[in-house]
């Protein structure tokens, strides 16, 4: 989640009221904001990627003065015209198809507010940009460049001084370069590659790879252009929204942009005012307040939209940088925040109902209990194993299902049987008091008729200096006898985790085999250092639930 | 004293010691049938009720060294040079080693013990070193000596004289070795002899028989009691894994709010993991470095074409939910990726579509997987608890008091709760409870009220309350672990040790 760090003397210079610090830690949780760390000058704030207006300290001051009441009349948005133009080649059409764009003017760019700035960008790159594949943003000093701008495209020869170098480089050698690697996978089957340049052919940026050295910021920079570039108009356009609204709170002006291309010319940023509807019952229900509709409007109010009710209906308008309210349930939740989720007192539902244990995991409930009241101890344990786990049991690894790209090279295979890890789990207690007599209920995985199926797998170990092969069997009997009553029987089979003639399988009253039981051979006991026999079975218990009545 | 208050081992060592007087513990070991140990501890025993002394006896013993061990199978060197000369006859001296089977330094060594046992002369002759056997070299007091060695053997067992003579093989080098033994000796005390006797006597047995019981005889004995303060060898009960009786409990209160249990497939489609919850194809959470994606395995995605076709829709539009939806073209083949599942959720909402219920609670306690690095605080796989309620009339209020209720349950009494956020519930909630025994708020689940675009595609128009919490933290606090990898290790003596009712 997106952290951003707020110094008290700035979000108080921002803050329209007087509130204590300790006032101000206990109120911006209930904003939906966490607090992740707290010391003498600063907080971290960390929000939700939903809310990139979060994204700086001005946002988190916007919300906190009408969520405290110290505003209760919200400036509109004054935009003014400036005459930088783009014209839009329809070649980035199939390679990022769009661009919108703003001028600020008279920003002071002190060195947190970069620094706040940068967050803002990394953060939408990020969250709504999808790692700049959706969205990428240049902020660039305006005074440098020279109306029309174009936005074309150049093959891989194309040359330019990109950010922080001092030569030229080409297309080629800044996507293989380090920073170019990071993102040259959004542009990977493309021989066209977006650029921006002005009037004099000075390339401002190659979105989404890098800007040009020629725009770089400085604490001088008062005049900003700022593109952004994408392949989704809607997400270019709420992250230009969250740009400018917040480049205006830190006190600049914000100016369009005429973008023409060959059907269309617009200018950006469009203050777009949107209008949803919520029906009062619903707000009502959902919630279950009894609000009054001049209530609704207060607590709409402190979350900054604006409402009126016509017809039993809740209508807002809301800020351009609220593009996360898609539903009426959206408006709803502003509602009882502004109500105060701590001023929500809890209720029980009226209905009254019955609840019960799902069948199968009443059935193996019961499996426990038997197994428990023979002495054994049972074990969980991860789902996922390692190859080389099998391999020590000598168990097949063909037709494995397996996991993409693990992070843990232990946990890769999704495991076929229980019996890697019930030796795993002796091999690790070997210096544990015997006899060892141990159980493990899991799922196991397998691949039958090209569909993968889960089924629950039993299996029981048994570890001592003198066991063997009839102790398992009675352990089995005993088990068959105990949950449902059957005699499950043994017929000789030969087994790869087993030794030669003291392996079988198990055979339930229908005549299905339903498992295997056998002493485990010594290369497998080896295999796992283990130093004490071992017996053992394991039965699909899915098999056995079908006969319970 | 009453013989009763002794324990079966002090009676039996008593016994045996009455026809002793004295003895070493190694000594008592055939005698009394007990092992060692057993006696060390009931010599501790009686000692503290003065029916034994115990004498700490320090003994020397005698140990052949290499060079002793040789002398004593093939005869002392100087023995062996005399038994090659014969008497009258005169030598030279560096003839010797061409007759004789030993080195330069035995051949000096013998050269000079023979001369001070004036068994040969050495004289110069024609400016020869010239050697002549002399007097009677019979039997050699230092070899008699050497063969009453065998093993470590006391000193004690060697007269003054002999004795002299082991002083002067120390000088010989590797001959022998002394080394010192503590050794325990005990001797009944004149109580100790009263009660042995009294023990013979009386007429109390040690075991009740299947035999005696048949016959009767049990009638003419009394069974001895017993020291029945002392420890007794450790065993232990089967038991259920410590998360699962955890797991239990968990379902045992969702039973008793009203509550049904559902289960589910772990392995599922992306559509009911991802998509049918309203989450876009494009969410970071769907990325690989997040979720585990079965390698080439695809769903065939055995779904309702109406909702299928509804999903489509509202990831796209909206569709007939009210919402603008995320405005993308939806793709179907990302739905087919097969996953681990990452929460239970799947299993909700699966329930939901196959049921459309107007009225439920639904429960799941079930394992769920993320794609981390294991640490001591993430697994890659976890246990997730959740409940959904379906009504009409329900409310956010309604989801508040029955988490209350739940949490009161597992025994929090102060919870509190803040806004949240989670991509399929609308409005979303946070709690947190108060956990008396670390004295602080620990945060646990997440809960709201699913979106419209999740429930409407599955053909459920009633509000659903939804919340969920991850197990494996509660299951910590309980047992109080503070490495959630602990939880899996299967450590046998936690497994064995950890309490039912911690």
């Amino acid at each position: 989640m997106p952290v951003v760090t707020v110094y008290y003397d700035r979000i108080f210079s921002m803050l329209k009221g007087e509130i204590s610090k300790d006032e101000l830690i206990d109120k911006i949780p209930y904003l939906g904001l966490d607090i992740e760390e707290q010391t003498e000058e600063y907080i971290k704030i960390e929000y939700n990627p939903n809310r990139p207006d979060y994204s700086t300290d001005y946002g988190i001051a916007r919300s906190l003065n009408s969520f405290l009441d110290f505003e209760t009349q919200y400036s509109k948005y004054d935009v003014y015209e400036s005459d930088l133009v783009i014209n839009i080649d329809k070649s980035t059409r199939d390679v990022r198809p769009y661009i919108v764009a703003a001028v600020i003017k008279d920003i002071k760019l002190e060195d947190e507010t970069i620094r706040q700035i940068i967050t803002m960008q990394e953060d939408l790159h990020n969250g709504i940009g999808r790692k700049r594949k959706k969205v990428a943003i240049g902020i660039h000093n305006l005074d440098v460049i020279e109306s029309p701008l174009e936005y074309i495209t150049v093959d891989d020869s194309f040359s330019f001084i990109p950010l922080n170098k001092d030569s030229d480089m080409t297309i080629k050698e800044i996507l293989d370069s380090e920073i170019g690697n990071q993102y040259a996978s959004i542009l990977a089957g493309k021989n066209l590659y977006p650029i921006i340049r002005d009037a004099n052919k000075q390339v401002l940026s190659f979105p989404p790879i890098i800007n040009g050295d020629l725009t770089r910021l400085d604490s001088k920079t008062t005049n900003l252009f700022i593109d952004v570039t994408g392949t989704d108009l809607d997400s270019v356009c709420n992250a230009l929204s969250v740009i400018f609204t917040t480049l205006n709170d830190a006190g600049g002006k914000v100016h369009t942009v005429e973008i023409n291309s060959d059907n269309s010319k617009i200018k950006t940023p469009q203050i777009k005012e949107e209008v949803m509807e919520v029906e009062l019952e619903y707000v009502r229900s959902l919630l279950g307040l009894e609000l009054s509709e001049k209530e609704i409007i207060t607590y709409l109010r402190r979350c900054r939209i604006s409402a009126n009710i016509e017809n039993n209906k809740v209508i807002v308008k809301t800020e351009p940088f609220r593009f996360d309210l898609i539903h009426p349930v959206d408006v709803i939740e502003e509602i009882v925040l502004g109500y105060g989720i701590h001023n929500l007192k809890p209720t029980l539902p009226g209905s009254d109902m019955t609840g019960g244990f799902d069948k199968n995991q009443q059935f193996l409930d019961k499996a426990r209990d038997v197994l428990t009241g023979l002495g054994l101890i049972e074990i969980m344990t991860i789902g996922l194993i390692s190859e080389d786990m099998l391999k020590k049991s000598e168990m097949s690894t063909d037709n494995l299902l397996k996991v993409v790209d693990t992070k843990s090279i232990e946990h890769k295979v999704l495991k076929n049987s229980n019996v890697p890890s019930i030796l795993k789990t002796f091999s690790k207690n070997i210096h544990k008091k015997y006899p060892q007599r141990i159980f493990e209920i899991s799922r196991v995985f397998n691949k039958i008729d090209n569909e993968i199926q889960e089924h629950y797998q039993l299996t029981v170990g048994l570890a001592h200096a003198t066991v063997n092969f009839t102790e398992a069997s009675s352990y089995l009997n005993a088990f068959g006898k105990q949950l449902l009553d059957i005699d499950l029987s043994t017929k000789a089979s030969e087994n790869e985790i087993f030794v030669k003639g003291r392996a079988a399988e198990i055979i339930d009253e229908g005549g299905i085999k339903i498992g295997a039981i056998g002493e485990i051979k010594p290369q497998v006991l080896e295999n796992f250092a283990l130093r004490t026999p071992i017996s053992l079975f394991d039965i699909d218990l899915d098999q056995l639930m079908k006969k319970r009545i | 004293m009453n013989t009763n208050n002794l324990h079966l081992l002090e009676r039996k060592l008593l016994q045996v010691m009455s026809g002793r007087n004295e003895a070493e513990l190694e000594d008592l070991v055939s005698d009394s049938g007990l092992t060692l140990d057993q006696i060390r501890r009931s010599v501790e025993w009686l000692k503290e009720k003065n029916l034994i002394e115990v004498k700490m006896n320090e003994i020397k013993l005698i140990t052949l060294g290499r060079e002793g061990e040789s002398a004593k199978q093939k005869g002392l060197p100087e023995k062996r040079l005399v038994d090659k000369l014969k008497t009258g006859e005169d030598i030279e001296l560096s003839e010797l080693p061409k007759k004789i089977d030993l080195n330069q330094d035995e051949l000096s060594a013998a050269l000079g013990y023979a001369r001070s046992e004036k068994w040969i002369k050495i004289f110069k002759k024609d400016n020869r070193v010239m050697i002549r056997k002399e007097g009677n070299s019979a039997v050699s007091r230092v070899e008699e000596v050497l063969n009453k060695i065998s093993g470590p053997t006391e000193l004690s067992n060697f007269v003054s004289e002999e004795q002299e003579i082991l002083r002067s093989l120390v000088k010989r080098p590797d001959y022998i070795s002394y080394e010192i033994v503590k050794k325990t000796r005990i001797k009944i005390t004149k109580d100790g002899l009263e009660i042995a006797r009294n023990i013979k006597d009386d007429n109390y047995i040690d075991v009740l028989t299947p035999k005696m019981l048949e016959s009767g005889e049990w009638r003419n004995n009394t069974l001895r009691p017993l020291n029945v303060e002392s420890p007794a060898p450790t065993i232990y009960s089967g038991k259920k894994h410590p998360v699962r009786i955890f797991i239990d409990e968990v379902r045992e209160i969702f039973v008793s709010l009203g509550f049904q249990e559902v289960e589910g497939s772990i392995v599922q489609s992306s559509f009911w993991n991802f998509d049918a919850l309203f989450t876009p194809q494009d969410h970071p959470a769907r990325e690989i470095q997040d979720t585990f994606y079965i390698a080439n395995e695809k769903s065939s995605l055995n779904v309702d074409k109406q909702i299928l076709k509804n999903v489509e829709g509202v990831h796209k539009n909206g569709a007939d939910t009210g919402s603008k939806g995320w405005g993308y073209q939806w793709n179907i083949e990302q739905a087919r990726r097969m996953v681990m599942r990452t929460h239970t959720t799947c299993v909700s909402v699966r329930n939901l579509a196959d049921n459309k219920p107007d009225e439920a609670r639904v429960f799941s306690v079930g394992r769920v997987f993320r794609n981390e690095k294991v640490t001591f605080k993430n697994l890659v796989e976890f246990h997730q608890i959740e409940g959904i309620v379906v009504g009409k009339d329900v409310t956010l209020r309604d989801l508040m008091g029955l988490l209350t209720k739940f949490y009161k349950k597992l025994g929090f009494d102060k919870i509190k709760f803040w806004p949240s956020f989670f991509p399929y519930t609308e409005p979303s909630l946070q709690s947190m409870v108060y956990h008396e025994g670390l004295g602080k708020w620990i945060e646990l689940g997440g809960m709201g009220i699913f979106r419209p675009e999740v429930t409407k595609p599955l053909g459920v128009d009633n509000p659903v309350l939804a919340w969920g919490s991850g197990l494996e933290r509660l299951v910590m606090l309980r047992y109080g672990i503070d490495d959630v990898r602990k939880l899996y290790e299967n450590d046998l003596d936690w497994l064995r040790g950890v309490p039912l009712c911690p």
